[in-house]
């Protein structure tokens, strides 16, 4: 059956109600594989024996106009690393205001990142993954709205984005998944660009409470010892959450680069200070697009958490160690390439060494991978 | 074209579909109830009169009245991306699981020329000769493919194949080469069926091969495939002869007749795992009466302690050109031994309707 079939069925099927919608389907996939270099190596979820599951994904997306400059869009992502379960990554209405202002409502993507919106969309980038120093933080969900304003400022385009929601979800803490609640998120997005220069800015900000079991016995402990002000250093709850980030891409003469900072701090929390960036250059030949990149991670944790304890305190030396594990610094290098074989796929290449700074352990990871989109 | 409008020109094709690839959506469904008539259960588990209809997604039956076992809906959606590129995505949802839709076939197949294809992503593992029609029941005779012969807990895969199709005087040559892994990490039926921990199955190093060859009324298959086994209860690894990892070797022979009217199926299998040898076989046979196809059926399962058989009755009825409906009786002997039982002797009576669209 063809899709004009389904979407007059669900046009009959949505009679009902006073619109006639017609539904238009799209989607994207990628399948990658990958494997380290050795039996103690680990990255990004690849072990020493090939992987094609971890991140390959497909999406559908589903649009719909319902008149009126109003639509809706609902995109369905099924993850390998989540067994291939359907998930509703995107559901949202638009409401298109006029040529320059438009709102979307619903569960969107937080825009964090230069490439948040198609993190999922390999095929859109060169890459055969987002920086991974950079694209870490550990959710990019919200529900809430979405304030657009497009205008062109000289010869340049300007796209300011505002939005207001919350999360509500799991967070990896300290490894284990923990219900997370980010409230009041607030931010501002900005992106100016012309022709071979783009610029961008990002400042979001939320209250940050998550539930982590693990540390009740810790936090029982430091509350029968007098000590409720190193709790309330340490637990979420309610802690000023920001993000800053910062994007610049040059795309002249076939040579592209870009690259990204970003740095994210939790106010009263362990949560280390972190500062991330990555510099990425490219070079097209024709289908091919060889590419490297650098990118560092520098994660500050907070000392002043447990000098603040008295030095003769049992408990002392485990706060110290839960506070110092939180930093980071770390680097990583890849090297790899884009081939575009077919008008809507490319074929990607990427080898990564990524070197923990702390520990001078090296991981080592090859990935291949086609990106398509339909 | 600029990295940053062809990355705004990819978002704005998904947003409004400007990259015209023809979606093609089809799908198929089963509608099937069923009951336990008699049966003794298995004493020593404390289960109770069970006939196990589906061991790889846990479909089971029991004296009560059930739709769930071997109910399921399917759509299968594929995308012409031109130049030979499909991406094909296929979501189930069982009765088994509630309903619970999931991907269970996501794959981008690439047409090399007109005999090779090459595909990546998560198949359906094709070990048996219905593993890759195994969910439309509408496309073979029974309710189901013989229970003792498809026990196979792995059942799809993450990986690369290459297919081919040859065309030689009267016969069609065709295969499939694949190798991939799967890492379940709460295998249904080693966690709820087998045992009542959370099991992690891993089958990796997956290298196979099938072969078969067609013509007119006459059919036969070949399947070999080797894979690496690792186990987990409860995070913690299984050993075998003290390693934490074992080899299993899988081969089959299926032949398929189909003359005047005369349905004769067949296909045998042996998994040897270890050193101990897992022998499967069916054999049915059926006759089409216009809409109607009576059919018989015997099918085998035996290794070392777990020993067990089904005999079949049944009939198809193509009421619909694209529906059928089906009522079987299965009567189980189980006979294994030493802890080997699986869910004792049982007489259950199922029916119900296939189709596709």
């Amino acid at each position: 059956m063809k899709i004009t079939c389904i979407a007059a069925m669900v046009a009959l099927s949505l009679a009902a109600g006073s619109a006639s919608a017609e539904v238009k389907f799209n989607g994207f996939a990628s399948i990658k594989a990958g494997m380290t270099s050795a039996e103690d190596e680990t990255l990004y979820g690849y072990d020493n024996s090939v992987d094609y599951k971890n991140e390959s994904l497909f999406a559908l997306q589903a649009q719909s106009e319902l008149g009126n400059d109003l639509s809706v869009t609902a995109q369905l992502v099924s993850r390998g690393n989540n067994d291939f379960s359907l998930e509703f990554e995107w559901a949202f209405l638009t409401y298109q205001i006029n040529d320059e202002w438009r709102v979307n409502a619903g569960r969107l993507r937080t825009p964090f990142y230069k490439y948040s919106d198609f993190r999922d969309v390999g095929y859109a980038y060169d890459w055969l993954r987002t920086p991974q120093s950079v694209y870490d933080l550990g959710f990019d969900r919200i529900s809430g709205a979405s304030l657009y304003y497009n205008t062109s400022i000289k010869d340049m385009q300007s796209s300011m984005q505002f939005i207001y929601g919350a999360y509500d979800g799991d967070v990896t803490l300290q490894g284990v998944e923990s219900p997370t609640k980010i409230n009041d998120i607030y931010g501002v997005t900005w992106e100016l660009s012309q022709d071979w220069l783009g610029m961008r800015m990002a400042y979001l900000r939320g209250d940050v409470s998550i539930k982590a079991d693990a540390f009740n016995p810790l936090f029982a402990a430091l509350a029968a010892t007098g000590q409720a002000s190193v709790i309330k250093a340490i637990d979420f709850d309610k802690d000023a959450g920001s993000f800053f980030g910062f994007g610049m891409n040059y795309d002249r003469n076939d040579w592209l680069t870009v690259l990204e900072y970003t740095h994210v701090s939790v106010d009263d929390s362990f949560y280390a200070n972190q500062d991330s960036y990555y510099i990425s250059v490219g070079r097209r030949l024709g289908q091919f697009t060889p590419y490297v990149s650098m990118e560092w991670d520098d994660d500050e944790f907070k000392p002043e958490i447990y000098q603040a304890m008295p030095d003769a305190h049992p408990l002392k030396a485990t706060v110290a160690g839960l506070v110092a594990s939180r930093a980071v610094d770390s680097n990583t290098y890849n090297l790899g390439f884009r081939y575009d074989f077919h008008a809507s796929a490319a074929f990607k290449f990427e080898v990564t060494k990524a070197k923990d700074r702390l520990t001078m352990h090296k991981n080592n990871l090859v990935s291949v991978g086609v990106d398509v989109v339909f | 074209m600029k990295k940053s409008i062809a990355g705004m020109a990819v978002l704005l094709a998904i947003y409004c579909g400007q990259l015209q690839a023809e979606t093609e959506i089809s799908g198929f469904a089963s509608v099937v109830g069923g009951k336990v008539l008699s049966g003794t259960g298995v004493e020593a588990f404390g289960l109770e009169p069970t006939f196990l209809a589906n061991y790889p997604t846990v479909g089971f039956y029991t004296e009560e009245w059930t739709f769930k076992p071997d109910s399921k809906y399917g759509l299968q959606f594929s995308s012409e991306l031109t130049e030979g590129l499909t991406a094909t995505a296929q979501m189930v949802g069982r009765g088994a699981d509630d309903y619970k839709a999931k991907f269970e076939w996501a794959y981008l197949s690439y047409a090399l020329n007109e005999h090779w294809t090459l595909q990546a992503g998560k198949k359906r593992l094709p070990l048996y000769y219905y593993s890759d029609f195994f969910d439309v029941s509408y496309a073979y005779l029974w309710i189901r493919p013989p229970a003792d012969n498809y026990t196979w807990q792995i059942f799809n895969y993450n990986g690369v194949n290459a297919q081919f199709n040859y065309q030689l005087e009267d016969w069609t040559v065709s295969g499939n080469i694949y190798t991939g892994r799967e890492d379940d990490t709460t295998n249904k039926l080693l966690s709820e069926f087998f045992g009542s921990e959370p099991v992690r199955e891993i089958w990796k190093n997956i290298v196979g091969g099938v072969l078969s060859f067609n013509r007119d009324w006459f059919d036969l298959r070949l399947t070999y495939m080797t894979y690496q086994n690792e186990r987990f209860r409860s995070g913690a690894p299984v050993l075998w002869n003290g390693e934490n990892s074992r080899r299993g070797k899988f081969a089959g022979i299926s032949t398929n007749i189909d003359y005047n009217n005369w349905i004769l199926l067949s296909e045998l299998n042996r998994l040897t795992l270890d050193g101990s040898d897992f022998d499967t076989y069916l054999v049915s046979g059926g006759y089409r009466i216009n809409e109607w196809t009576p059919y018989i059926s015997y099918a085998d399962f035996d290794s070392e302690g777990e020993v067990h058989s089904t005999t079949s009755v049944g009939v198809r009825w193509d009421f619909h050109s694209s529906a059928a409906f089906k009522v079987q009786y299965d009567d189980v002997s189980d006979d294994g031994f030493s802890g080997g039982q699986v869910a004792g002797d049982s007489k259950s009576l199922t029916f119900g309707i296939d189709l596709v669209f």
